[in-house]
């Protein structure tokens, strides 16, 4: 334990609270983006974040800050935090404090690159984009490398520490002929910067990008589609999010009251894998420093368990699965980093079996109309195609999609093309292509 | 800190560096949310820090650390400085030039008139957990209640090397009521909330326990009462929050000129709103003039100076239907030849790099309109009136919309009819803003703290609205 930490705790227990827990990580991140064909901007933050959580007879307050935070006396911060659980009345809900645990070890590669590391993979990858075709001509994207300490201890005795470094990279690809633009994107992450594979990467998005020009119109209605990985993902996170005990519990969940059913194909399993070395989200533990563990949540299309931290546990009187996650400040139990299990045929033989459909590269800006009914709109984002009599025959406009998260996800077949991508907003899964029977379109987007 | 920012200024400019702005935050955030009736969270929170920013040959550097001790801040300057070296090994072929602005000397303090830091705690905790229940109370279906009260003020010194220094105090103070009401098969969920740049009088008018009972008896009738939205292409009226959301989406982010020239492109995505139509562009009938003007006092978005140390303007990036003028920071607005920054460039804090972000942005009400919301309905044979939002979706170019309503009414031959539910509506940017065929007299702003954009994300704090208003053939109800 840091001096800092234990003096800290040590005032708090001096002062008679029933029980006290201190949180810290320190990040370091450097945040590079690049558009039309140079580096936009450039960020490398460093920062603290501390927070400190006391109870005294159930009444619970805490205060959280930077470093400037941390440099206080223990007495100066004791005396205000104390203040606040005071007044407060009591938390009839709370859950208490993980107890000390043996934790699972992680073999875990940390390397740190410098800034011109990641200047000079960037500009290799918009020239191999560039290169691919003349047709090309912006290319767009960013790279995350980002190094996190953290760091807890409470009164219970449990002291835990954990470092890891991960990177994550999109990048955005346009094409133009004439007149016509076609854009491309994918995103990936890893654990090294090299995992990132950026001049690969870029140049497969350039090649979809090109494919995509001389878009096509269809009509608004139900299609067969192959979602390409990325698009799988999109629709997975809804999946994930009803599967969150938090959200069930505020009767905001299609998947409520639903353990045990068969709720999607029967070819859909989905498992939370912190344990496994070859997930980027790996980890030993969650941010409430519960032992992580491998939970297959859908099995065969049924649905297994829901995502619990501490709180959202001790209401349903059961314990936390370890899948506590801070999210936009907010402590949410979450399953993330996640493998779908992979399917026997490849991408191209699902492909094969489509008589008239579509291909989805991705998904944009994706949300629930109806969350207890599961019903959610998007729309597809550059890298839309149709499948003629088993083979891609065009590129197609982008359209808008509005269907149920369980219908699109009822009758589906999974390719054996596992690979890992970063989430938009948070986080990482791997993830395949799927075939499904029902994706339904409702309106052109007019580009 | 004028100190702090001089050494930091004389060791870039003796390193070759050609532009440095220093920014300094001390930020206090107070937090406090109960849920079903429980305190869930209590917290005070300070950040303090500096962001260093530096341009070398028109290559970009940015660095935070969160101290103002000097060899931290020293540091953060080497790692902008590093930082910059890097962003040169894949820089713009031409070394564009930022807009002029005047090197500002000021200080700008907002003053409220209760200092929501000063009031009890104690109090607050117990007056906000009686609101709380009084959702809980207002109707026997509700099953979650949820209040969330948030207050924050924000210190900033912006020091450049071009000779500013700006001093700048901004007060955040708002709260939220959620509500989910369950009547099986049915499950309804209400929101309603207002952010202001004031003290702890926002809370006062906000009078959180009626507001509590709107939430609470609204999520009932939704979850008891309403009946299943019509769909077909017939008019929309929305109210002023709800009108706020539609501008955001359709006009805030498709003007950011950041996103416009394709630096947006990794993650928000692009826009229609390309160069070629600035000043050509029906973006609406006559009837549509929207107006950005940061400089409305107690408004959200409230700010004098940008966190570039541009001047805040009011300006109307559409007027009587032309789209007229980008929001811009002074390196895009220099990319596009334009003769000023609008002084949109905003960073979430000290620890981000600022970007170009809407601010208070509205529709302009029509003086000759209607006399009030009532007026609007009595003259309107036939449509629908949604209220708050539910959920939204916008394509990447912010083409093609969809947003879902939490409330609505059936309004038929001027009247209201009755209460609907899963109120959606769709339409084409454009086409959309083509369609107004009323407003009314008066208008109201909504603050919302909670615009994403940027990688990494940054959150935004964003107010907008305008009049009651009414849209011809809409595209209603797609789902259910």
């Amino acid at each position: 334990m840091s001096t800092n930490l234990e003096k800290i705790l040590t005032e708090l227990e001096k002062r008679g609270t029933s029980s006290a827990q201190i949180e810290l990580s320190g990040i370091s991140r450097i945040s590079t983006r690049f558009g039309e064909n140079h580096i936009t901007q450039n960020q490398w933050q460093v920062e603290t974040q501390l927070s400190i959580v006391v109870e005294i007879d159930k009444k619970v307050g805490s205060i959280s800050g930077d470093s400037q935070l941390l440099k206080r006396s223990p007495e100066e911060i004791a005396e205000q935090v104390i203040k606040i659980a005071r007044i407060s009345p009591p938390d009839s809900e709370f859950p208490g404090y993980a107890p000390p645990s043996k934790y699972h070890q992680i073999q875990r590669t940390q390397e740190e690159v410098e800034p011109e590391k990641i200047g000079e993979e960037i500009r290799q990858a918009i020239d191999s984009a560039l290169n691919y075709d003349e047709k090309v001509e912006k290319v767009a994207g960013n790279v995350f490398a980002t190094k996190t300490r953290y760091h807890l201890v409470n009164s219970l005795g449990l002291d835990a520490e954990r470092i890891s470094v991960m990177y994550a990279s999109t990048i955005n690809v346009a094409a133009f002929d004439g007149n016509n633009e076609s854009r491309s994107t994918d995103r990936t992450t890893g654990i090294k910067l090299t995992d990132l594979g950026l001049a690969n990467m870029s140049k497969e998005v350039a090649q979809i990008a090109v494919m995509g020009l001389h878009q096509k119109e269809i009509e608004p209605g139900i299609y067969q589609a192959i979602l390409e990985p990325l698009a799988t993902q999109e629709i997975l996170v809804f999946f994930l999010q009803a599967a969150s005990a938090r959200i069930v519990q505020d009767h905001q969940s299609f998947l409520k009251d639903r353990i045990g059913e068969q709720v999607v194909s029967e070819n859909l399993t989905l498992s939370h894998v912190p344990l496994d070395a070859e997930n980027v989200m790996n980890r030993e533990f969650d941010v409430e420093v519960t032992p992580t563990k491998d939970i297959t949540f859908l099995e065969d299309g049924v649905l297994k368990a829901y995502a619990y931290d501490r709180r959202t546990a001790k209401k349903d009187g059961i314990e936390s699965n370890g899948t506590a996650w801070r999210i936009f400040g907010g402590l949410v139990p979450m399953f993330v980093g996640n493998k779908l299990e992979p399917g026997i045929k490849t991408r191209k033989e699902l492909i094969s079996q489509i008589d008239y459909g579509v291909l989805i590269t991705n998904l944009f800006y994706n949300n629930l109309v109806n969350p207890p009914l599961g019903t959610a709109t998007g729309l597809t984002r550059d890298g839309l195609f149709l499948i003629e009599k088993g083979e891609i025959t065009a590129s197609l406009k982008n359209m808008r999609w509005t269907d149920s998260i369980l219908e699109i996800l009822k009758n589906v077949e999974v390719a054996n093309n596992l690979s890992q991508k970063a989430r938009f907003f948070f986080g990482a899964d791997r993830t395949c292509s799927i075939l499904t029977d029902h994706f339904a379109f409702s309106s052109k987007t007019g580009h | 800190m004028e100190d702090l920012a001089n050494i930091l200024m004389t060791e870039a400019a003796n390193q070759g560096i050609e532009l440095t702005q220093i920014r300094m935050n001390k930020e206090f955030l107070e937090e406090i949310r109960f849920r079903n009736g429980n305190l869930e969270r209590v917290n005070t929170s300070i950040l303090q820090g500096i962001g260093v920013r530096v341009r070398l040959k028109s290559a970009w550097g940015f660095a935070s650390v969160d101290s103002w001790e000097k060899t931290e801040a020293l540091e953060a300057l080497r790692r902008a400085i590093k930082i910059a070296k890097a962003s040169s090994l894949a820089k713009r072929k031409d070394d564009g030039n930022l807009v002029e602005e005047p090197a500002h000397q000021d200080t700008y303090v907002v003053s409220v008139k209760e200092n929501p830091f000063d009031k009890d705690l104690e109090e607050k905790v117990a007056f906000l957990k009686e609101t709380n229940i009084r959702i809980r109370d207002s109707h026997e279906t509700i099953r979650m209640y949820l209040t969330n009260y948030q207050a924050r003020k924000v210190d900033t010194w912006f020091f450049s090397s071009e000779g500013a220094q700006i001093h700048q105090v901004l007060p955040y103070t708002g709260a939220q009521h959620t509500a989910v009401a369950v009547a099986p098969p049915e499950i309804q969920r209400r929101t309603l909330e207002n952010f202001q740049s004031r003290g702890w009088e926002a809370i006062e008018d906000l009078d959180l326990f009626s507001l509590a009972e709107k939430v609470g008896k609204e999520v009932a009738v939704l979850a008891t009462q309403a009946k299943k939205s019509p769909s077909g292409v017939i008019p929309l009226i929305l109210e002023p929050y709800q009108l706020g959301l539609t501008i955001h989406e359709s006009l805030g982010h498709p003007t950011e000129l950041d996103r416009v020239l394709g630096y947006e492109a990794d993650f928000a995505g692009t826009s229609f709103m390309t160069p070629d139509k600035l000043g050509i562009l029906k973006y609406g009938n006559e009837r549509v003039t929207m107006t950005n003007d940061p400089t409305m006092k107690g408004v959200l978005a409230h700010y004098k100076y940008d966190d570039e140390g541009t001047l805040a303007k009011k300006f109307h990036p559409v007027k009587e239907g032309i789209f007229q003028e980008y929001q811009s920071d002074r390196e895009h607005a220099g990319m596009l030849e334009r003769k000023f920054s609008t002084g949109n460039s905003k960073a979430q804090s000290y620890r981000f790099v600022p970007i170009i972000r809407m601010a208070n942005l509205y529709m302009e009400p029509d003086p000759s309109g209607y006399n009030g919301i009532e007026e609007l309905i009595e003259d309107t044979k036939y449509g629908v009136y949604g209220l708050n939002w539910k959920s939204h979706s916008i394509s990447d170019k912010r083409v093609n919309f969809q947003f879902a309503t939490q409330m609505g009414y059936l309004i038929e031959n001027g009247e209201i009819k009755h209460p609907i539910k899963n109120l959606t509506y769709q339409g084409i940017t454009t086409d959309f803003w083509n369609s107004v065929s009323g407003m009314t007299k008066q208008m109201q702003i909504w603050g919302l703290p909670y615009c994403g954009k940027g990688a990494p994300m940054q959150v935004g704090y964003v107010s907008h609205g305008g009049p009651w208003t009414r849209f011809d053939n809409v595209r209603i109800g797609i789902s259910d």
